[in-house]
């Protein structure tokens, strides 16, 4: 079966062209600074740059799959961030109960969000928007604009930096990488991850085949929530500062890195390989641009170009689908109707 | 000048079907021409192609002498062109005058609109047409058969040249339909071209002058009106192989027993359903669009909430919550809506396949994709899917070949389905897969499954059901065994109160 077709199918597919602008960009930096981008340090540092958007990204992936969004991801991550950090300053709680704590908040702020989605019917995307705009306030009222500074916790210092491998290999890097895998195998070879994508791809249709696709919507929502949080928890180890808004824009680089790696925004369609890759595209950009020594603040507007220029290939790439298919489906179509004329 | 519209030798073609092929006729001013055909025989393309919404890939429109090509609908409007579709194109938080001045709004020279000319015209309109309806309500406000009206309004405010009528009678009463049957006239009387299309025999005798009559996307002939009558119509629309399609199917002979037995189901849309469904039995709902027959099934089916009633199925009193508990138990739904509620089109067709087994294709909470493609590859066998491999996204599949998709992930191998509910099973595919959707459905009578057949094409259904139950308005309206079921029963009972009989 396997034969020349795979291999063009391959070089068209989305994969590959994620894999190629990973390649160029890489080239493309080391080139431009002389060699410093593929120090290991460096490399260790690409990765580094990925784990808090990991988080949000596999979270925003696997809710986009379902045909939803979650805008909030940013804001309940922060806010989960903002508990861990009261918790550990101002509270007698062991601190592995206010990583707990925190976490449990994040899929709480999940549930509320599953239910005014499915409870209430309001687009997620509203639905959403007031959950994290409340979120955002009551952090900000939590623990005021300048932040929190939490010092001499031994589980905080030991998650925000611990490196294995001679400072090559931080902990949070295996962490981010383990849920990569962990939920990439849930989507792709699971009963539960194709009950995603059939719900995603089209609710109605999914219901009418036996699934509960409000039973999963709450599920994606919670968990969404979760994985949020502990993005937020992991921005608070790593910077041992908490603010009201601290990891609100990675939410977008997650949406970006889903958007680019081929996730549909109707539903239904992309995985997490691509989800990873387009991560990779991201993270391996920002650092490049830091590493030449560009404001770090300006990534945002290669976050745009990318996500146009990685679209623009995925239309063109369509159409060509498209087109295939329609010269397919002519030739099938056309015998029956010479025989009766 | 005499006005006229000339298609000539248009093609078409969308992803899985050749749409239209070599049309070719010509539609003068001052006579009402007919379009008629079975479903999928091309009507809705045209009708397109004429209003400017799709291009077609071949043949080109003239109107009046001049060679057409419209890229956008708005164009179609500028050369005088309206098509009044069944679904209506209207605003409906505007009023009827806003609506019906949407292309064109008078106004002064500052951009401000001229309300109170925009009221005076519309009056005008609106008496001319004999209706008494305020110019200044919103349309959504309005009964559906003055929305109809609005919309006609509007094209005749345009004053189109050419107007044509998809079905314009299926919303509206029998006054309601003098009164359109009366500005079609007035329309002729000035000259204009009018294309007329329409399922219902009668009105066209009564409205048109010229027919033209579509199959499978050709023209099949075009004839006048005068000269012609119902039947030889029927079959020109129909063509001859009809009775042996239905003739050539190799039906179950043996019924078994009582196998799912409805007594007084009630919901909020339908009240008081009784009927029994034996084993090998195909048991056809006829009825009018929107006679409840739908809900039924989805009732049964544990979508809709049954308020009262029972339902059992082999002597069992069951009440399903949920579509998986009646899947479990063994009933299973092919809706009404292939694209929206049957087939999940962005996934494969082994994911299609397998989506109500997914615990019977897994080892724990993973999926065993050999298992998963040998019940596809199984089934796209067993139902001759035209496809290279299972893989295949269903979106692009022809609409015959996702229909038999979705026939198999009902009956695979896998499934313990004892009653199948088929609602419009034939809608929108072409003649050859109608064929094998019929013989499918006595393949699994032949099983000793009971089918329950909708559809709201009466041949089928005269054809292919041993017995037929009538619905109306919620209600069963009669029960016709096959050899007391003509198309004039069945009609009498789908329009008349049961009292009738």
């Amino acid at each position: 079966m396997k034969g020349g077709k795979t291999v063009r199918e391959f070089f068209t597919s989305k994969t590959f062209s994620l894999l190629l602008i990973v390649v160029v960009l890489m080239a493309l930096f080391t080139a431009l600074t002389d060699g410093a981008m593929v120090a290991p340090l460096n490399i260790r540092n690409i990765f580094k740059e990925m784990v808090i958007m990991s988080f949000l990204g596999v979270g925003a992936a696997i809710l986009m799959l379902s045909g939803d969004i979650d805008l909030s991801a940013g804001a309940i991550g922060s806010f989960a961030g903002c508990i861990l950090a009261l918790g550990l300053t101002e509270s007698e709680l062991p601190s592995w109960f206010c990583y707990v704590l925190a976490l449990l908040t994040g899929a709480a702020c999940g549930l509320v969000n599953a239910f005014l989605v499915n409870a209430l019917h309001f687009q997620s995307f509203i639905a959403t928007l007031c959950t994290s705009s409340v979120l955002g306030g009551t952090g900000f009222m939590l623990i005021g604009g300048q932040g929190l500074k939490v010092k001499g916790v031994a589980l905080l210092n030991w998650l925000g930096d611990t490196k294995l491998l001679d400072g090559l290999l931080p902990v949070t890097v295996i962490i981010s990488l383990a849920f990569i895998v962990v939920y990439g195998v849930i989507l792709a070879r699971t009963r539960f991850g194709r009950s995603i994508y059939l719900c995603g791809g089209n609710r109605n249709a999914a219901y009418l085949s036996g699934l509960y696709p409000t039973r999963l919507s709450y599920i994606l929502f919670m968990n969404s929530g979760f994985l949020a949080a502990i993005s937020g928890c992991v921005y608070v180890s790593q910077v041992k500062t908490a603010y009201a808004n601290s990891i609100t824009s990675y939410q977008f680089t997650g949406l970006t890195a889903s958007i680019l790696g081929g996730v549909s925004f109707m539903g239904g369609a992309g995985g997490m390989g691509g989800c990873f890759l387009g991560m990779l595209v991201l993270s391996v950009f920002y650092n490049g641009v830091t590493t030449m020594g560009i404001d770090y603040n300006y990534r945002t507007i290669f976050n745009g170009l990318l996500l146009v220029g990685g679209l623009s290939l995925d239309a063109v790439n369509a159409r060509r689908r498209v087109r295939q298919v329609l010269k397919q489906s002519l030739v099938a179509a056309s015998p029956p109707s010479e025989q009766e004329g | 000048m005499e006005q006229y519209v000339e298609f000539r030798g248009i093609g078409k073609a969308f992803p899985g079907v050749q749409a239209l092929k070599d049309v070719s006729f010509r539609m003068n001013g001052g006579r009402v021409t007919a379009l008629i055909g079975e479903n999928g025989a091309g009507k809705s393309t045209l009708l397109k192609i004429l209003s400017g919404d799709i291009a077609p890939d071949e043949g080109e429109l003239i109107i009046n002498g001049e060679r057409k090509r419209f890229s956008h609908p708005n164009e179609a409007i500028k050369t005088g062109v309206s098509v009044i579709y069944q679904e209506r194109q209207l605003i409906p938080a505007l009023s009827v005058m806003e609506n019906i001045f949407l292309d064109d709004l008078p106004c002064n020279r500052a951009g401000i609109l001229k309300l109170k000319e925009i009221r005076r015209q519309t009056r005008e309109i609106i008496d001319g047409f004999g209706l008494s309806i305020d110019p200044a309500i919103p349309v959504a406000r309005l009964p559906v058969a003055y929305q109809q009206m609005v919309e006609i309004m509007k094209a005749y405010r345009r004053n189109s040249r050419v107007i044509a009528f998809d079905e314009p009678t299926a919303p509206l009463t029998d006054a309601e339909i003098s009164v359109l049957f009366k500005l079609i006239a007035g329309l002729r009387d000035e000259g204009k071209v009018v294309l007329y299309v329409s399922h219902r025999m009668a009105e066209i005798f009564q409205v048109t002058d010229d027919i033209v009559i579509m199959k499978d996307g050709r023209l099949a002939e075009t004839r006048e009106t005068a000269e012609t009558d119902e039947r030889s119509l029927i079959s020109a629309m129909v063509g001859r192989d009809v009775g042996d399609t239905y003739s050539r199917l190799s039906r179950n002979d043996k019924l078994g027993d009582v196998l799912l037995e409805v007594s007084g189901l009630e919901t909020e849309r339908v009240h008081n359903v009784s009927f029994t469904l034996r084993r090998g039995e195909v048991l056809g709902f006829a009825g009018l669009v929107g006679a409840g027959r739908t809900e039924v099934m989805r009732a049964l089916f544990g979508v809709d909430k049954v308020l009262s009633g029972e339902i059992r199925l082999e002597g069992e009193t069951v009440s399903f919550t949920s579509p998986r508990r009646a899947i479990d138990a063994g009933v299973v739904l092919c809706p009404e809506d292939r694209k929206e509620q049957g087939l999940i089109l962005p996934r494969s067709i082994a994911e299609n396949i397998s989506s109500p087994v997914l615990k019977k294709v897994s080892r724990g909470a993973f999926i065993d994709r050999g298992a998963e493609k040998r019940l596809a590859d199984a089934a796209i066998e067993r139902y001759s899917i035209k496809t290279p491999t299972v893989e295949k996204i269903t979106y692009e599949l022809s609409g015959g070949n996702q229909q038999k998709v979705i026939l198999a992930r009902w009956t695979s191998d896998l499934m313990t389905t004892k009653v199948l509910i088929l609602d419009e099973p034939t809608k929108g595919i072409d003649v050859g897969a109608k064929a094998e959707v019929y013989q499918m459905v006595c393949d699994f009578a032949k099983e000793g499954k009971g089918v329950i057949f909708i559809s709201s094409e009466l041949t089928e259904v005269l054809s292919l059901c041993d017995r037929i139950v009538v619905m109306r308005e919620g209600y069963v309206n009669g029960e016709l065994t096959r050899e007391e079921a003509t198309e004039e029963s069945v009609l009498a009972l789908a329009m008349a109160d049961a009292g009738v009989m």
